[in-house]
């Protein structure tokens, strides 16, 4: 009788580990496949970063979005960043993954700047000329960030506003991309860019490290 | 699947009560839910822990019921006629069950159709969407109605709940009933959100991409949640197969569970409807309830198929934008009419801790309070809990059409005319007004959602004509001349150039231009100005060489020897005669009146590319041709070939698109403006900065331009 007992009691549990052990080996790697794969995974072209900005993830290379002479002085440019790109099972050698904002602009140049200058050969307006980088996406909800050029009817911009503004729940942001008004949490997300020197053709070339930050906080943290 | 049964059985608490609820009764009495509601009453946990009893009880129900059914309907008759208006809230309202039930099984059937054909990829989801809705055999029904459905549900189920509210239901009926009723609601608009991002166009997308960010919001699981919707770290292919399977598998299995369980909980009512047909008097009221459900169902399905049918057919509607762009800048995203009122609430709070608060907590405390309200309600007295609710849900309804008011008056275009105002104040340098403030961005935002919208058509358009290419959606209009070439120029071209005075893209660039406008070149009007007077702005007038010496004076040259040339009227005549030639042999030679089909909205419209330009006949074309060997080509190579020394550019094919696009990538190649040797190309060349086909993009957009007057790609395709 007790025999019968205990024997019914292991029986019992004996089916519930089994049944349990099945469960397991299905729920645990349905959870991980659930999660997804990352799939970012670009290449490192082992440049350092010469630029201001944030230091970016380590493996972020420079990508060349634009010829230093196509941006004019103090007019915000925006340009699409082509980039190798993979989307889960489809590969595109070079693709669009995202786009930039380019702020060139010229500073007087520092004594040790012109030292430096002089040493090198780059001209004094090369080295005070600097390139600004800026997401396109809101740091508030992820939209995409516009010039606030509110041009009327007769297609006049309206030059007196220089800055950005994000359409969906009006951020301002001055001209720099610091914030001015709206919801937005943070100045615009600015990216490391830097300018390489004259190639053959006398071009010098705007590389920038692409990356994107978490929206919908103070602080600016790169979405691993 | 008719919910005729389910929502029967509304009672009042007592036969006193002469409001809304008593009021709703006598139509369909079924006494058997009085015991069971009175000692609801006196006992409210008690009766939600035993439905059980009342389902295992159905022969005691029976004879309860037939002894009350008479009596019943005699006493409560004369109240019915003391409220008219609310007899027929509450008779009709109880139709709204039925109604949803009926929606929710019109959205099956049309979502088993989409699925047949709908693919769920980043390439060809778009494309799928686009063929239901073009070429599909009633294709565009089958989706609209399939998308007006999914609206006209969320409206039933609202009005569903009021009618709860309105008659108690939360008190006096089994709770399971009123949540999950307030559970498919929630289910529902999680429907709507999902199928909206489906078809993978512009607006779903930037819409989406706003909610998924909301989402990870959350605190703790934000990440996990965000992870698990969109299946990696950027929208792509896993985010659209998600996004299906939740919104054909999962969420409509919840629907369905939550569909039956009201049935089930609604047992007792369900037999009552059995046993009615049975009985005489009853068996007819019962009928008239379904005969009220079947013409509310019939109403609702003839309001959606005449919205649909009006949309897509009248209107001619895709109900689809352009397809979804990641690179796109600033698409003007606003969201879909349910959720406008959530919106402009998250508006009033701003900063990361208040916007938590605006999109989480009170959201979250108010859906908790609504779903706990049959166990709260019945704990309070039934006045105190009736007014509090009708208060809660009367506010809501207000707040919510408060809000969405508020979202759409903030977002109506200002006047031309306030506009105008308001830019005469800027020039006199006037500090604006915040109102003044508002109408500018308004006015933006229209021109942005205007051009959004254009972008749809023109996708569509194309699709129409050519399909879609298995790049995917986004080729189409990155093929696409007309979309990308004003783009391009404004990005490349406008820093010397303009076109017809602006960049391309209807601004006009704050420095000023150095070079031609190049609207219409090489058409006849633009060559036949060049040679009236080539240092005119809108040629080479603009133009200086590096050492700031004026360009082309030898073009001028020319013009003015062969006009001083030409001693009296007659001459001059004959030499203006030949410039217009020579203008129409040029525009010839770029084979600009050749070109014909625009594509506009809907099918090809072939239309002439210069349709206010009477056509050239041949023989003033082979006119224009003797003048230019004879003269023109002195300087002009033709084929390489000349007649004099000087080296101008060759004129073979002058202003088609293979010649532009030599012109732009190398113009100081020795067919352009190189001679002997020594390059004198102003213009820098773009072969290492833009792809060929991107010159060849701009080359055809400007190629395909009308003269002078303003043409952009987006009136073309209005
Ligand atoms: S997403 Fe830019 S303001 Fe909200």
């Amino acid at each position: 009788m007790r025999f019968a007992v205990q024997r019914r009691v292991f029986i019992r549990s004996l089916v519930r580990l089994i049944q349990a052990g099945m469960a397991a080996a299905v729920l645990i790697p349905g959870f991980k496949f659930l999660r997804g794969a990352t799939v970012r995974q670009p290449e490192p072209d082992g440049d350092n970063p010469t630029s201001d900005g944030p230091a970016p993830p380590p493996s972020s290379p420079y990508i060349r979005v634009a010829a230093l002479s196509s941006l004019s002085l103090g007019q915000p440019t925006r340009v699409v960043v082509i980039a190798d790109r993979w989307d889960a099972f489809t590969h595109y050698p070079s693709n669009p993954i995202g786009s930039v904002w380019l702020i060139r602009t010229e500073h007087r140049a520092a004594p040790s700047e012109i030292e430096q200058a002089s040493h090198t050969n780059i001209t004094i307006e090369e080295a005070s000329t600097e390139v600004r980088c800026l997401q396109t996406i809101c740091p508030h909800l992820g939209c995409g960030i516009d010039l606030a050029v509110a041009s009327n009817s007769t297609g006049v911009a309206d030059t007196d506003r220089n800055g950005f503004n994000c359409p969906c729940h009006v951020s301002d942001f001055d001209g720099a991309g610091r914030r001015v008004s709206g919801p937005s949490p943070r100045d615009m997300d600015q990216l490391s860019c830097r300018i390489t020197a004259a190639d053959e053709s006398g071009e010098r070339w705007v590389e920038i490290q692409y990356v994107e930050f978490r929206t919908g906080a103070p602080d600016k943290r790169p979405i691993a | 699947m008719s919910e005729s049964d389910g929502h029967g059985g509304v009672e009042s608490d007592s036969p006193q009560d002469a409001d809304v609820g008593a009021a709703a009764n006598p139509e369909r009495e079924v006494p058997v839910r009085d015991t069971v509601d009175q000692s609801a009453e006196t006992s409210s946990i008690q009766e939600s822990e035993t439905p059980k009893r009342q389902d295992t009880q159905p022969s005691r129900s029976d004879r309860v019921d037939e002894k009350n059914r008479e009596g019943a309907v005699r006493v409560k008759r004369p109240q019915a006629r003391n409220g008219r208006t609310a007899s027929v809230v509450g008779t009709w309202g109880r139709s709204l069950g039925a109604t949803t039930v009926f929606l929710f099984a019109l959205q099956i059937a049309t979502g088993l159709m989409l699925m047949t054909v709908y693919s769920p990829s980043t390439t060809t989801a778009w494309s799928s969407v686009w063929y239901i809705q073009a070429k599909m055999p009633a294709g565009w029904l089958v989706r609209s109605l399939h998308h007006f459905a999914s609206d006209a549900m969320l409206i039933v189920l609202a009005a569903h709940l009021a009618h709860f509210v309105a008659i108690k239901t939360y008190r006096t009926r089994h709770p399971l009933i009123w949540c999950s009723t307030l559970l498919l609601l929630s289910v529902t608009l999680s429907l709507s959100l999902t199928g909206h991002m489906l078809p993978w166009d512009q607006e779903g997308y930037w819409g989406t991409k706003v909610r998924v960010n909301i989402l990870a919001r959350t605190p703790e699981i934000g990440d996990v949640l965000q992870r698990l919707v969109v299946g990696g770290v950027a929208f792509g292919h896993l985010m659209l197969t998600r996004v299906y399977t939740l919104h054909v598998m999962i969420l409509p299995a919840i629907a369905l569970f939550l569909v039956r369980l009201r049935k089930t909980r609604d047992k007792p009512c369900v037999d009552a409807g059995i046993s009615g047909n049975q009985a005489g008097s009853v068996g007819s009221r019962d009928a008239v309830q379904r005969l009220r459900n079947a013409s509310m169902c019939a109403i609702a399905f003839a309001l959606v198929g005449g919205v649909a049918w009006y949309v897509c057919a009248v209107r001619g509607s895709y109900l689809l934008d352009a397809p979804a762009d990641p690179g796109a800048s600033s698409y003007p995203a606003r969201p879909e009419w349910h959720t406008l009122f959530l919106y402009q609430w998250l508006k009033y709070f701003t900063g990361a801790k208040m916007e938590m608060i605006g999109a989480i907590a009170i959201p979250g405390a108010l859906a908790g309070l609504w779903m706990l309200l049959p166990y709260w309600s019945r704990i309070l007295p039934e006045r105190a809990a009736h007014r509090i609710t009708t208060v809660l849900a009367g506010g809501m309804v207000l707040g919510v059409g408060v809000l969405s008011a508020i979202a759409l008056w903030s977002d109506v275009d200002p006047s031309d005319a306030a506009i105008r105002a308001i830019h005469d104040k800027q020039s006199a340098e006037q500090p604006l007004t915040t109102h003044e403030e508002h109408a500018l961005r308004t006015r933006s935002f229209h021109e942005r959602r205007d051009r959004a919208r254009r972008l749809g058509l023109r996708a569509i358009a194309l699709a129409n004509v050519n399909g879609v290419p298995p790049e995917g959606p986004l080729a189409l209009l990155a093929n696409d001349p007309d979309t990308r070439g004003p783009e391009l120029f404004a990005a490349n071209c406008a820093t010397c150039h303009r076109f017809d005075g602006h960049n391309g893209l209807g601004n006009v660039p704050k420095e000023p231009a150095d070079a031609s406008d190049l609207a219409g070149y090489a058409g006849r009007q633009w060559i036949r100005g060049l040679l009236a007077d080539p240092m005119s702005d809108r040629y080479f007038g603009l133009m200086k060489k590096s050492d700031g010496e004026p360009a082309h004076t030898r073009m001028r040259r020319w013009v003015n020897e062969a006009m001083d040339d030409a001693a009296d009227d007659d001459t001059t005549e004959a030499l203006l005669a030949n410039f217009d030639a020579v203008a129409a042999y040029l525009e010839d030679e770029s084979q600009r009146p050749r070109r014909l089909a625009h594509i506009g909205t809907g099918d090809v419209a072939v239309t002439p590319a210069n349709p206010e330009t009477p056509p050239t006949s041949s023989t003033e074309i082979e006119r224009g041709r003797r003048f230019f060997m004879l003269t023109c080509n002195e300087c002009h190579t033709y084929g390489g070939e000349q007649t004099g020394t000087l080296k101008a550019p060759e004129m073979a094919g002058y202003g088609s698109v293979d010649w532009m696009a030599l012109m732009i990538a190398e113009p100081s190649h020795a067919s352009r403006y190189r001679a002997r040797g020594k390059e004198h190309a102003i213009m820098t060349g773009f072969a290492d900065r833009l792809s060929d086909r991107d010159i060849r993009l701009v080359a055809q957009w400007i190629h395909d331009s009308q003269p002078v007057a303003p043409t952009t790609s987006t009136e073309i395709i209005e």
